[in-house]
């Protein structure tokens, strides 16, 4: 809005922001206060409970689940997980997105055309599919394991991260690898030492996005995995919630939310000037 | 004194050559650099539709999993020869007619396709228009010159889209109990009544909200309300609509109710003594609204920050003039602002109307789909299918339908791509007459 600011004006932002704060923030410090809340309610009833205490934390560091898993294990799985899955997607779809986005071959456009498709599938749809196919192929015993997940997850997370990171180098311009190739260097040259440096806040972006879906993926998880070894942490959560209020461990869903929230919502953080930049980038050049 | 000798130039390439030579040279680079992703995302992307389409075309259940060739198993069901691959047998179109006439409502409690259809699209359509309409306001507020704390606020209104969508609902489900709720209490302190069972209450608290339809008896109200919503809706699409849209709004509003008030109830035959009034609001219950209010919470900072993106690159020049001329911020914002924003904010309302469309995770944490199977959306009702529904086949027994699942799987794909499509087609439009 166009305008000076006088002090009416930033006293009443400054009011809608905090009103607008409040609202965003309120169900975080709700969950915060569940965790440190040592009776185990599901409805506290003051911000900050009386006898607050961090033993729930405690209880899921030890146990977190009635399976026999740790929670250690469920922590490396989830990172087996979400690490795979975000890399492969990165290293493997890089390069497709490069071509998609800078050469003109017959196909491409069906290509574009294809993924908007895959996308638009809501992967309830293939899960059928993967789970008979995985059997076949990989095994009963890989299918059964993050493996079997992780496959399945590509199966989603490589169109979209191909679709997004095109959408990254379409902002680059290309006078650059132009003027590289009228240098005499060749498409990989150009590639890895233009073009890979530029583009490395997409990568970022898409390389997080990833391992978003694979941190907190727990429907896949649940339809392959059975044996309690390879459970991740968003099972674990999901699994917490019984089906009576009363028989759910409300302080330690809390404190295991918080702890499945947290690394994600930190990369978040962190990588957020890339992330909106590399959106709007995006979207503004169509 | 030498004389250079006039040697024989070799035969120049013609520049067509070398425009070939260079169309082939890119065709193997970008051959090269696709592959990888190409041959990993046939397999495990593309092959898995294709098998996911033949089966919606057959009865497919628990038996057929377990088989030790997928091409020949679909080949048996081909050629009638179902015992080699535990082929399950073919039977065309019939799962997808059972799921548009009603027949899965045998099997699958609580299914009405058209009323479903009917929920999934206004709930898609509201919350669009919540998320981008907060989003957009906070991002202009944030934007404003002179504002302190702008980061701050920034970064923290980020976190409903960082923290993990499951998480999020679970929180809001917690927050929306009837008895002790977050929700509630609130209410209570600030001494309104504290005590509506949000997730729980079947009458419809806003039943009454327009538009309505009459229809005779037998007939499927949800159909016409559908189409009657799509009436109201779709012209707004066109430029010549948004231009005259008072006079506009006035008249096609009041004539398609009459419409399907009035003149429907005689078009589809029964007498007016057996057609009952069907309005909008009764499609919602309560736990709507507390979904709703989840999804918006969840989704509006992405909008946010897209729009925050789009205004930075809005040149200041634009808004000075603006106000020399004479214009109100309010002219200011529709005229300029809008406009300016709208190439960044289309693919993202495109991005956001298909996950909203397909959002699982609030449905099945906040509400359950309940009370009552009257907050299911398509997708999920699929993953009912797919884990909570027996069918009874005979000769088999109970089984799950997986290829009922299949095929309505695909009935949410085409639903979403028509809506896709014509969206494309007339942003498309909208965009390079904004330019």
């Amino acid at each position: 809005m166009y305008g000076k600011m006088t002090l009416k004006k930033q006293v009443i932002s400054q009011i809608l922001a905090i009103l607008v704060l409040l609202a965003v923030v309120f169900p975080v410090l709700w969950i915060i206060s569940m965790a440190i809340d040592p009776r185990n309610v599901s409805r506290p009833s003051t911000l900050i409970p009386p006898g607050a205490s961090l033993a729930a934390f405690g209880k899921i560091f030890t146990k977190p689940t009635p399976n026999p898993v740790s929670f250690l294990e469920l922590l490396r799985n989830s990172t087996m997980l979400a690490l795979g899955v975000s890399a492969l997607t990165v290293l493997v779809g890089t390069t497709a997105a490069y071509a998609f986005s800078r050469f003109r071959f017959p196909g491409r456009q069906a290509g574009m055309l294809g993924f908007i498709i895959v996308l638009m599938l809501p992967s309830v749809a293939t899960v059928t599919a993967l789970f008979v196919m995985l059997n076949i192929v990989l095994g009963p015993q890989i299918r059964n394991s993050i493996m079997g997940v992780g496959v399945a997850m590509i199966a989603g997370a490589l169109p979209f991260a191909i679709w997004n990171m095109k959408g990254f180098i379409d902002t680059i311009p290309r006078e650059l690898e132009e003027a590289a190739y009228i240098d005499g260097a060749t498409a990989n040259q150009t590639f890895i030492q233009i073009m890979l440096p530029l583009a490395l806040p997409g990568l970022a972006v898409t390389a997080l996005l990833g391992f978003m879906a694979g941190w907190t993926e727990f429907v896949l998880s649940w339809q392959f995995i059975s044996n309690p070894k390879w459970f991740t942490l968003s099972m674990a959560l999901y699994g917490m919630q019984g089906q009576y209020a009363a028989n759910t461990p409300w302080s330690q869903f809390a404190a295991m939310s918080i702890v499945v929230s947290v690394p994600v919502v930190v990369v978040f953080f962190a990588l957020q000037k890339y992330i909106v930049g590399g959106l709007t980038m995006g979207g503004v050049k169509g | 004194m030498a004389t250079a000798k006039l040697t024989k130039i070799p035969p120049q390439a013609s520049a067509s050559d070398l425009a070939k030579r260079e169309q082939r040279r890119i065709l193997r680079t970008a051959l090269i650099y696709i592959l990888p992703a190409a041959i990993i995302m046939l397999l495990i992307t593309f092959w898995p539709l294709v098998y996911q389409l033949w089966m919606s075309f057959t009865e497919y259940s628990n038996r057929n999993l377990r088989t030790s060739n997928l091409l020949l198993q679909m080949w048996g069901t081909m050629t009638g020869n179902l015992v080699p691959y535990n082929s399950p047998p073919w039977v065309g179109l019939k799962n997808y007619i059972a799921t548009l006439n009603g027949d899965l409502g045998k099997v699958l409690a609580g299914f009405d396709f058209w009323r479903i259809l009917l929920f999934n699209f206004v709930w898609t359509f509201v919350n669009l228009v919540f998320h981008v309409g907060i989003g957009v306001a906070v991002a202009v507020m944030l934007n404003q010159e002179g504002l302190r704390l702008k980061r701050f606020y920034r970064s923290l209104y980020i976190i409903p889209w960082a923290m993990p969508a499951l998480v999020s609902a679970m929180i809001w489900r917690n927050m929306f109990d009837d008895q002790s709720g977050a929700i509630n209490q609130l209410l209570k302190a600030i001494g309104m009544p504290g005590n509506s069972r949000w997730l729980q209450q079947i009458d419809p608290p806003l039943s009454w909200i327009p538009p309505y339809v009459r229809v005779p008896e037998g007939a499927n109200a949800y159909f016409f309300l559908f189409v009657l919503i799509l009436l109201l809706i779709v012209p707004y699409f066109f430029r010549w609509v948004r231009q005259h849209w008072l006079p506009f709004t006035l008249v096609w509003w009041i004539g398609m109710e009459l419409l399907f008030v009035g003149v429907l109830p005689l078009l589809l035959g029964g007498g007016s003594q057996s057609a009952e009034v069907v309005p909008l609001g009764s499609v919602f219950p309560l736990s709507f609204y507390a979904v709703l209010t989840t999804n918006v919470w969840l989704g509006w900072p992405f909008m946010m920050a897209i729009a925050t993106g789009a205004l930075q690159s809005i040149p200041r020049e634009l808004y000075e003039a603006a106000d020399v001329d004479g214009s109100s911020g309010w002219y200011s914002f529709w005229h300029i602002t809008v406009p300016m924003i709208r190439p960044a904010m289309i693919p993202a309302i495109i991005v956001g109307m298909t996950m909203t469309f397909n959002q699982f995770n609030v449905f099945y944490f906040v509400s359950g789909g309940g009370p009552l199977h009257q907050t299911e959306i398509l997708v999920t009702q699929a993953y009912r299918l797919v884990n909570e529904t027996t069918v009874n086949l005979p000769g088999v027994g109970n089984v799950r339908p997986y290829g009922i699942a299949a095929s309505f799987a695909y009935i949410i794909f085409i639903v979403l791509a028509t809506i896709t499509l014509i969206t494309n087609r007339v942003s498309r439009a909208t965009e390079t007459y904004a330019d």
